[in-house]
C-alpha cells in the first residue's frame, strides 16, 4: 500500500495543522523593545562599537549621538569630473600612504555612553584613536572637557572600560580582534570609485578648516554593512580634504535635510607618544569592579 | 573613519508593518522553533534586522523577515543539537497550551506539536512557509536556499511523516486516543 498522502488527505492534514497551531499574540513590549534596541544600534554604529561582542556592548553601555549643525545647502554646483577624478586619486593615494598613522576622530555627542542625554548647557564630545596599521581602537567620551568614559585595550592586554567619575574600571578578556572601523567606513578605493562614477564631486575649493585649506567633496557613498552587503540607508556625505596632503580633515552627513554630525580627523604620525593614545590607561587608585 | 549616520527612530512604515504582521510572523517563528519564548526572541531579532535595512526591504519586508527567521531558527537548532539535554523536555507540548483551555483542543495541539517535533528542521520550514505563510514553492525555495524540487520533496515527506505520526499515535496509544475523540 502506498504511503504517499492523497490530495484529499494532504489538504485535510494541512487544515488540521492550521487549526492545531494556536494564534499567538506578540508581547506588548515588542514595539517599545524594538524602538529601544534600534536607537541603541544606531548610536553604537556611530561610535564604532557595533562590531564589539554583544555582551561587551551591554556591559559597556556605549551610546553617543551626533549633533546637526544647520540647514542643508542648495544643490551644489558640481565641477568637472576630471577635477574630481584627480582629487580622488590623490585622496586614495594619501590614505594609503597614511597606513602607519594614528587617526584621531572627534565629534559631538548628545547622549552619553551611559545612555542619558547630555544636559542642556553642557557639551559632550567623543574622541576615537584608531591605528591605521593594526586597527587598534581607543574611545573616550567627555562632558565639558572632563573624561566620563574610556574604553579600549589597556597595557595589560585586556579590554578595559574606565568609569572616571566613579574611579572604577572593568576588564574583559582580549576579544582577539580589534573592533571594526566605525560602521560605514569608506576606503580610499571606494572614494575614488565613487568620484569616478560621479557619485562624489568637488563642490567647493579653498575652504578653511582649523587653519587648513581644503577641497569640499559632496555625494552619496554607499557603504557596506556588517555582512558586506550594500547598506540600504546610505545618506549624503560631505568631505573636506587638505589641499596639500589630500587627507580628509572633516566629514559631515545630511540627515533629515540638514547637514551636520561633523567628524573631525587628525592624522597623527606613528610616534611613541601618538601610539600611546591607542591604549587605555587605568587611573592610579581606581577600583576594579567585578 | 568616515562615519555614516541614520535616523535614530523607527520608520513609521516599519512600525505599521510590525503592528500588522507580527502576530502571523510570531506563529511562523513558533512553528520553526517550537518554543514560545524562543519564537518571541527570534521575531524581535528578525524585526530589528529588518528595521536596520528598512530602506532596502520595505517593498517586500515579509520575504526578508522570513529569511532571517529561517536562518535564526537554523542557528538555534544547531545550538540545541550541541546541547540536546537542555531542550529535550522543552520542545514539545507545554508551549502549545498557551491561551487554550478546551481539553480536546489541548490534546490535539499536543499531539500535533509532538508530531512536528519529529520533523527535521527543513521539513518544519516547508510546512511553516507553505501552509502558514501561504508561499508558493518557488518563494519557499528562495527563502530556504533550496531548489523547488527539494521543497516539494520536503513537503511530501513532512506531510507523510506527520500523517503517519498522528495516525499511529491515535490508534497505538489507547490513553491518548480517548482524549482525542
Amino acid at each position: 500500500m502506498s504511503t504517499e498522502p492523497t490530495p484529499g488527505e494532504e489538504s485535510g492534514l494541512v487544515a488540521e495543522l492550521r487549526a492545531g497551531i494556536p494564534e499567538l499574540a506578540p508581547p506588548p513590549t515588542l514595539l517599545p523593545d524594538l524602538r529601544r534596541r534600534y536607537a541603541r544600534r544606531i548610536a553604537l554604529r556611530r561610535t564604532g562599537f557595533a562590531a564589539m561582542p554583544v555582551a561587551l556592548v551591554v556591559a559597556v553601555g556605549v551610546a553617543a549621538a551626533l549633533v546637526p549643525h544647520g540647514p542643508a545647502s542648495v544643490a551644489p554646483q558640481l565641477q568637472s569630473v576630471q577635477d574630481a577624478a584627480d582629487v580622488a586619486a590623490q585622496v586614495s593615494k594619501a590614505i594609503t600612504g597614511a597606513n602607519q598613522d594614528v587617526l584621531e576622530e572627534s565629534f559631538a555627542m548628545t547622549v552619553t555612553p551611559m545612555g542619558s542625554p547630555v544636559p542642556a548647557g553642557h557639551h559632550g564630545t567623543v574622541k576615537i584613536w584608531l591605528s591605521m596599521r593594526t586597527g587598534q581602537l581607543h574611545s573616550t567620551a567627555y562632558l565639558d572637557g572632563q573624561e566620563i568614559f574610556d574604553s579600549g585595550l589597556s597595557n595589560s592586554g585586556q579590554f578595559t572600560v574606565v568609569d572616571p567619575p566613579h574611579n572604577t574600571y572593568l576588564t574583559f578578556p582580549n576579544p582577539g580582534q580589534h573592533p571594526e572601523l566605525p560602521h560605514g567606513t569608506f576606503t580610499g578605493d571606494e572614494i575614488r570609485s565613487a568620484m569616478k562614477s560621479g557619485k562624489l564631486a568637488i563642490t567647493a575649493r579653498d575652504q578653511q578648516i582649523d587653519g587648513q585649506s581644503t577641497i569640499e567633496l559632496t555625494g552619496t557613498l554607499v557603504p557596506k554593512d556588517e555582512q558586506g552587503t550594500t547598506s540600504p540607508d546610505a545618506v549624503p556625505q560631505r568631505f573636506w580634504v587638505n589641499t596639500t596632503t589630500y587627507l580628509p580633515v572633516r566629514m559631515a552627513t545630511q540627515v533629515s535635510g540638514a547637514w551636520g554630525n561633523d567628524v573631525d580627523y587628525s592624522w597623527l604620525p606613528p610616534t611613541a607618544d601618538n601610539e600611546a593614545l591607542l591604549t587605555v590607561t587605568v587611573p592610579a587608585g581606581a577600583t576594579q569592579r567585578r | 573613519m568616515f562615519n555614516r549616520n541614520g535616523a535614530k527612530q523607527l520608520d513609521a512604515g516599519f512600525e505599521q508593518f510590525v503592528a500588522q504582521r507580527s502576530a502571523a510572523l510570531l506563529r511562523t517563528a513558533f512553528l520553526l522553533i517550537s518554543d514560545r519564548n524562543e519564537a518571541e526572541d527570534l521575531l524581535q531579532t528578525a524585526l530589528l534586522r529588518t528595521a536596520l535595512k528598512w530602506r532596502a526591504v520595505h517593498g517586500a519586508p515579509d520575504a526578508y523577515v522570513r529569511k532571517v527567521l529561517v536562518n535564526l531558527a537554523r542557528d538555534r537548532w544547531r545550538q540545541r543539537q550541541r546541547h540536546p539535554a537542555e531542550h529535550l523536555m522543552d520542545d514539545l507540548p507545554p508551549a502549545l497550551t498557551v491561551h487554550h483551555d478546551h481539553a480536546d483542543t489541548v490534546v490535539d495541539q499536543q499531539l500535533l506539536a509532538a508530531g512536528l517535533a519529529t520533523l527535521s528542521q527543513r521539513q518544519r520550514e516547508v510546512l511553516a512557509l507553505r501552509f502558514f505563510e501561504d508561499l508558493s514553492v518557488a518563494d519557499t525555495a528562495a527563502i530556504m536556499g533550496a531548489s523547488e524540487g527539494t521543497v516539494k520533496s520536503y513537503t511530501s515527506r513532512a506531510l507523510q511523516q506527520l500523517r503517519q505520526f498522528l495516525g499511529g499515535r491515535a490508534t497505538d496509544d489507547p490513553t491518548e486516543a480517548q482524549h482525542v475523540h
